[in-house]
């Protein structure tokens, strides 16, 4: 049995109130016991001493008895009166009668016959002979009393008192225990009651948020699906191009926005691959102030104070724009009677721990919010915007951005006053690329004329992908699984792979770029998903990825990119 | 002393009671010849002195020898018969084999007596108020009872060991 089963076992027996009972009763048990062997000791240890005292007096009073020396004899006699024990004691001849003898309670009796060694009530009689040589001479008689039961209760009451105590706080610190016991179950049962109650609150908070989800995105997909739907219909009808090109920007713009719409469930739930460059927030804020003049109202100003010395940062671009729009957009909501918002951005020496960072800040002159609604205001679909007007996932976006570049987004109201959004990312210490490389029309005529080999097993994506493709000058060849494609290959080589991800049978988009990329190291291979944990596995080794949706311009520039 | 008395009425509640004994019958021959058996019990002599019997010599006191053979009927010493033996003035070849040697009287016979036994392990007693003196034990009178003196070197010199207890009854003991 090891030390933490015998613990286990104590406390378990310690645990139980009749065990603590019992072992005070036992304590107690015990020392009565041995209070009894003591008494019986005490008693036959008293009874040893008369024996003792009255061999001693026969010896001594020998000679006197056998010589008739009475003086002598009282003598010995006398010695034993210092004795307190001692009622009383006597001397006989040879024929039993007293000689000499006294009483301290009671006399000695005037004749004994006999030896004896007795214990009558609380008094203990000895009769020894008293013999010299083989020379029987007489008798000695002693009394004495044993100790009175007051004497020895009194004897006792210490130690008793003691027992008793001691039984009495193993009875009281047992029932203390079980009292602990009793009430650290009642406590595991109400925490574990409480983390069910927990356990199924959180459940209907999902499921409510699942609910607002469903009803929020639904919401804006059939307003995109209905202005792209109604869109096709009229393009049909449409008679001039002019109205087509109309019909064709609004359908273009709906489906834009449910691509923005997706990206921002995705960059929520942190799934996007974060293609991050290096960048200085005073020129990025700069090419979307155009942006935000024109997206916001009218009786909004947007001012801007952003020194030019900031420190360069490492993000997503493109969440960074969402996520200033996302802001922007909340602060002009705020603000229903109009008013000024600024972007602020400064370097924080030290702001993320140890860190150094650059901290953005968005600030409103709007209604603010209370502290319960800013308690809220970062959890994903929630929202105090009127039904239809918000998703609730802006500031989730901002959030998820923050997160994702490694920083943080801290936000501050006072209602009447307004809301500071304040986003610290950190600082980057790499260089500024010299400028981003855009797709340039140079750039583009490179991919006419070549060979490119389309793998896609979707054949609705595939014709569609596969006309993309044509169009930007290339000549394809398409294969719908990625065993086809190592087939199509090996018969006849492409310059270029575009192949999907995410494809049924036993080699997926992945292991086809590797096998491929095994025989021709040189050989350009762009990856399509819409998946994007699929997507930085894909980036983590090396290919180019490009996320599905995407518009022609988005591939060409894939594609370029990987040549 | 007789019968009984309540002496040192010193505590009400302690009583000494102390009886004499029943000697009034007893002659002065009768004590000293019961003595005489009962000093051979505080005695002890060399192995070399033992005998088939424990023999009590008298001399000069023909009451004591009789009590004493009449008191030695029933007794013994050491688990031995008591041979009670008296003895006149030509018992002098007999004296070396007495354990005990009683001389009553004084004179030639006793000193006689005496001379025979010389250095042997003999418990001699005398009387000292007869006039004989010199005995490991000596008979004395005193207040109209038997006592005795002890002379150590006497009994020393014949290899007898007396008990410590015979000092504490002894009127007097010369080294």
């Amino acid at each position: 049995m090891n030390g933490a089963t015998l613990r286990r076992l104590h406390r378990g027996l310690l645990e139980r109130r009749w065990v603590t009972g019992a072992l005070a009763i036992l304590l107690i048990g015990i020392s009565l016991l041995l209070a009894w062997q003591s008494e019986r000791a005490a008693i036959a240890d008293q009874t040893r001493q008369i024996r003792v005292q009255s061999q001693m007096l026969a010896s001594g009073v020998a000679s006197s008895l056998a010589f008739d020396d009475a003086r002598t004899t009282r003598e010995y006699l006398d010695a034993f009166k210092l004795n307190r024990n001692i009622q009383a004691a006597g001397v006989y001849d040879e024929g039993g009668h007293l000689i000499a003898g006294f009483g301290v309670a009671g006399a000695p009796p005037g004749q004994v016959r006999s030896e004896q060694l007795t214990i009558a009530g609380r008094q203990l009689v000895a009769v020894e002979p008293v013999r010299q040589a083989n020379l029987f001479l007489g008798y000695v008689y002693l009394r004495s009393s044993i100790e009175s039961l007051r004497a020895r209760a009194s004897r006792y009451l210490a130690i008793g008192i003691v027992v008793v105590l001691a039984a009495l706080l193993i009875g009281l610190l047992g029932t203390a225990n079980a009292a602990a016991a009793a009430a650290n179950r009642a406590l595991q049962e109400q925490i574990a009651a409480r983390e069910e109650a927990e356990s199924a609150l959180r459940q209907a908070q999902k499921m409510e948020a699942l609910g607002q989800l469903t009803g929020g995105v639904a919401h804006d997909f059939n307003n995109l699906l209905m202005a792209a739907s109604s869109g096709l219909d009229l393009l049909e009808r449409a008679k001039t191009d002019e109205r087509r090109d109309w019909l064709k920007a609004g359908i273009r713009d709906a489906l834009d926005r449910g691509a923005r719409l997706t990206q921002q469930l995705l960059a929520f739930a942190r799934r996007t691959p974060v293609q991050t460059d290096v960048i200085d927030v005073r020129e990025q804020v700069d090419k979307l102030a155009d942006l935000l003049n024109r997206s916001l109202r009218e009786d909004v100003e947007v001012a801007f104070e952003i020194p030019p010395d900031l420190w360069p940062i490492e993000v997503d671009v493109a969440q960074l724009d969402v996520a200033i729009l996302n802001l922007a957009v909340n602060a002009r909501d705020a603000m229903p009677r109009g008013g000024r918002i600024c972007i602020t951005a400064h370097n924080r020496p030290g702001g993320l721990g140890e860190r150094d960072a650059v901290e953005i800040a968005l600030a409103d002159e709007g209604a603010g919010m209370p502290p319960e609604t800013l308690d809220k205001a970062f959890e994903p679909f929630f929202t105090t915007k009127e039904r239809g007007r918000g998703t609730g996932l802006g500031l989730s976006q901002v959030y998820g951005f923050a997160r994702a570049s490694g920083g943080t987004v801290a936000i501050s109201s006072t209602p009447g006053q307004g809301t500071t959004v304040t986003l610290l990312v950190p600082r980057s210490h790499l260089p500024l690329p010299a400028g981003r490389v855009l797709p340039a029309r140079a750039e583009a005529a490179r991919l006419v004329g070549l060979r490119a080999m389309l793998v896609e097993d979707d054949p609705a994506l595939n014709q569609l992908i596969g006309q993309m493709l044509a169009e930007a000058g290339l000549v394809v060849a398409r294969a719908t699984s990625a065993a086809e494609g190592l087939a199509h290959f090996e018969a006849e080589p492409a310059d270029i792979v575009l192949s999907d991800m995410v494809m049924p049978g036993a080699m997926d988009g992945l292991e086809l770029a590797r096998r491929l990329r095994k025989k021709r190291g040189e050989l350009p291979i762009v990856l399509m998903t819409g998946y994007s944990e699929a997507a930085g596995a894909a980036a983590d080794e090396g290919f180019t990825v490009v996320r599905k949706p995407f518009t022609l311009d988005e591939l060409v520039r894939s594609l370029t990119a990987a040549l | 002393m007789r019968g009984r008395g309540i002496l040192g009425a010193v505590a009400a509640s302690l009583a000494a009671l102390v009886a004499a004994p029943v000697a009034g019958a007893a002659s002065e021959a009768q004590v000293k010849a019961a003595y005489l058996v009962k000093l051979a019990s505080f005695v002890s002599w060399p192995v070399s002195a033992a005998g088939d019997t424990f023999r009590i010599c008298t001399s000069g006191r023909p009451d004591v020898g009789s009590s004493l053979a009449e008191l030695s009927r029933n007794q013994e010493v050491g688990g031995k018969r008591i041979e009670p033996v008296q003895l006149g003035a030509r018992g002098a070849d007999q004296v070396r084999g007495c354990q005990v040697l009683y001389l009553g009287r004084g004179g030639d016979t006793a000193h006689a007596l005496l001379a025979a036994t010389g250095r042997f392990p003999v418990l001699t007693v005398t009387d000292r108020d007869s006039g004989t003196r010199g005995g490991a034990i000596e008979f004395v009178q005193v207040d109209g009872r038997v006592r005795f003196a002890i002379n150590r070197r006497e009994a020393e010199s014949r290899q007898l060991a007396l008990s410590s207890k015979l000092m504490d009854v002894a009127v007097e003991v010369a080294p």
